[in-house]
């Protein structure tokens, strides 16, 4: 069957931009286009999965023909997908699934999304439409408290504390300051994170991602064309997707999210790696006990030792075990919801081609893994990249 | 009609005469009683008919127009239009009698909290708002509110073997249901800040100072998430047991949607 590659990676910088999303979307696709080695003719491109959540409503239906007629793609086979905030992550999914079933050479995998343009109610409202209207937001449930429920929990259930999210912060603003993309460059103390205003106890400010603007766009082409267009294709070696039920509630646990796990566990199995493998890995922080979570489902950390695997700063760039979210994470680089997945996968694309500023280089990196989840855990999708296939 | 003693029962306080039952409000604002932050007649006629229900069978209701029989009926009540065998009959104050004969029901007790006044007018103004809001997309319809009703106050579980679905699914519909006790262990809680709860809720948040939401274990394993009843100010505890009640959920679009809230 044929191999896939990633031959082309972009994205605008992500925060409160003043573009619009139009312009997002071409501005992402152009980078995406350009950064092909050997250059692309759009005319090859012949399918594009674009990820939105249609935050604000601005474009709810035919978001993807839209944006796709400001970027010279006109006439293609086109879609959004909606998977919260992993829309994007299964946007870059189905793409790699055209490919691999023949069907195309060379397909687009996008995500966008306008979210710093809005009033605070419309963004209040619209920050609650992917969890579980009838039982979860009715019950006074937002995401930042549904992941303060699982903190809660999760404290309880292990030798874990608040300090141990802190960390996370601590860490992934200091990645996130040196990325030239990143919606918050700023580095923060121990001490500054700890002391946040509470948002969902027990989760503060700084346990919580950005609402950000952004778009983000990778190239994708069958084996024999990506060796004919690139020097350096960065190489799919697996892709796992699954989900779980849509309300913490009926799930089985409330301290992991059993969507990655059994994401993580596909794509391990197609690449033939495992977590040790692994040298860097992008991971859905929206908020910082996801991150202490995701590193247990991955496997970076034991069952209920994700909050030591912070503390110990275990996941800090090119120190410890593996770096976790050298862009500086949702956390810090942000989270444009439906651009977020192939964000991760533009940051991955570079690192592997160590294309990014010196300062944040993840060393000797061979293996990357892109984790993106949508809501509090019904959707996930894990692709694993590599630098040989 | 005297009623003998009185009980604190639901978070309101409930008084048993010969006739039938006095619900009171637990709240009191210049010596009146008022309704608590959540709370109206329709409350306390579930907490009667719930009492009654203990000392008498119960056949048919007959419910005035400030109780809402939709409500009373999806609890498990024969509610009918006329000649219904009980009648509730709503006091001027935030109190109700139900008698078989129309009858008001009083006491002299004094017993009860005291409301800030400024709270207690700010509230109801939040509510009259907030029946006036319109939703701005997706939420939750009258008739899929109404559809889900006997279920989100009975908690009304699909059983198949050890197995339990609560709310039910649509591809299990064959199996047997049964409704779960209203009770749970508290697994895990959080209080949003005062500007972080859902939309639907933005009226009242910041008078309350933010919302609280319980995840609780009922039994047989099924897990739920429920608001803190009553504006409780104590912090919940992992472990703890709770009551879970009806009050009022949100309002919107001239409807008042309920549900089971916990009292801790």
């Amino acid at each position: 069957m044929v191999d896939v590659a990633i031959i082309g990676a972009g994205q605008t910088p992500y925060g409160n931009l003043s573009s619009t999303l139009k312009e997002m979307w071409a501005e992402a696709a152009q980078k995406a286009i350009s950064s092909v080695d050997k250059g692309l003719e759009s005319s090859l491109i012949e399918e594009a999965y674009i990820g939105s959540t249609a935050f604000g409503g601005q474009q709810i239906g035919n978001t993807a023909a839209l944006m796709t007629e400001h970027s010279g793609m006109e006439g293609i086979s086109v879609r959004r997908v909606e998977n919260a905030c992993a829309s994007s992550g299964f946007a870059f999914r189905d793409a790699w699934m055209a490919i691999k079933s023949g069907e195309a050479d060379v397909v687009v995998a996008g995500g966008i999304e306008k979210m710093n343009d809005l009033t605070p109610e419309r963004k209040r409202f619209w920050l609650g439409v992917s969890g579980d209207t009838e039982w979860e937001r009715l019950a006074g449930l937002t995401f930042p408290a549904t992941y303060a429920l699982m903190a809660r929990r999760y404290f309880h259930e292990f030798d874990s504390n608040h300090d141990d999210l802190v960390h996370v912060a601590v860490k992934n603003h200091a990645h996130g300051f040196a990325n030239e993309v990143a919606h918050i460059r700023k580095e923060v103390s121990f001490e500054k994170a700890a002391s946040g205003f509470m948002v969902a106890d027990p989760l503060t400010l700084y346990d919580c991602c950005p609402t950000s603007d952004g778009a983000s766009c990778v190239i994708l082409a069958a084996d024999h064309v990506a060796r004919k267009l690139s020097d350096t294709p960065v190489w799919v070696k697996g892709s796992g997707a699954a989900s779980d039920y849509l309300a913490l509630h009926d799930r089985e646990s409330s301290t992991q999210i059993l969507a990655s796990q059994r994401a993580a566990k596909k794509a391990y199995s197609m690449s033939g790696l495992t977590a040790n493998d692994i040298g860097l890995a992008e991971v859905h922080d929206c908020f910082t006990i996801a991150e202490v979570m995701a590193c247990e489902d991955l496997g970076f950390a034991n069952r209920g030792e994700g909050g030591l695997f912070a503390r110990e700063g275990r996941g800090i760039l090119n120190q410890g075990d593996v770096t976790i979210n050298p862009s500086g994470g949702l956390k810090s680089k942000g989270h444009p919801l439906g651009s977020t997945g192939v964000g991760q996968i533009v940051e991955a694309f570079k690192q592997l081609r160590n294309e990014v500023e010196p300062s944040r280089q993840v060393l000797d990196v061979e293996d990357a893994l892109c984790h993106n989840v949508g809501g509090s855990g019904a959707t996930c999708a894990v692709h694993i990249l590599g630098r040989e296939i | 009609m005297a009623a003998n003693e009185c009980i604190p029962l639901h978070g309101h306080i409930l008084c048993l005469a010969a006739s039938g039952v006095l619900v009171r409000s637990r709240f009191i604002l210049d010596g009146d009683r008022v309704h608590g932050p959540d709370s109206d007649y329709t409350c306390l006629a579930i907490t009667g008919l719930c009492a009654l229900e203990e000392e008498c069978e119960v056949t048919t209701i007959q419910c005035p127009s400030e109780v809402d029989e939709r409500v009373i009926a999806a609890y498990g009540f024969n509610v009918v239009s006329e000649d219904g065998e009980w009648k509730i009959v709503v006091h001027k104050d935030a109190s109700l009698s139900i008698t078989k004969d129309s009858s008001m029901i009083h006491s002299t007790a004094e017993d009860g909290e005291e409301m800030d006044a400024a709270f207690h007018l700010e509230m109801r103004r939040a509510w009259d708002e907030e029946l006036r809001s319109v939703s701005q997309g997706a939420y939750v319809s009258e008739q899929q509110y109404l559809t889900g009703l006997e279920s989100r106050l009975r908690l009304l579980a699909q059983k198949d073997g050890d197995n339990y679905f609560w709310p039910g699914r649509e591809n299990n519909r064959e199996m047997n249901t049964l409704p779960l006790p209203r009770r749970g262990i508290i697994e895990s809680w959080t209080e949003s800040a005062a500007a972080g709860s859902p939309s639907e809720f933005a009226f009242r948040s910041p008078i309350l100072n933010g919302m609280t939401t319980l995840l609780l274990t009922l039994e047989c394993g099924v897990k739920g998430v429920f608001l803190l009843a009553d504006d409780e100010e104590k912090k919940p505890e992992i472990g703890s047991l709770v009551e879970l009640v009806v009050r009022r959920i949100y309002a919107q679009e001239g409807l008042i949607r309920y549900g089971l809230k916990a009292l801790y």
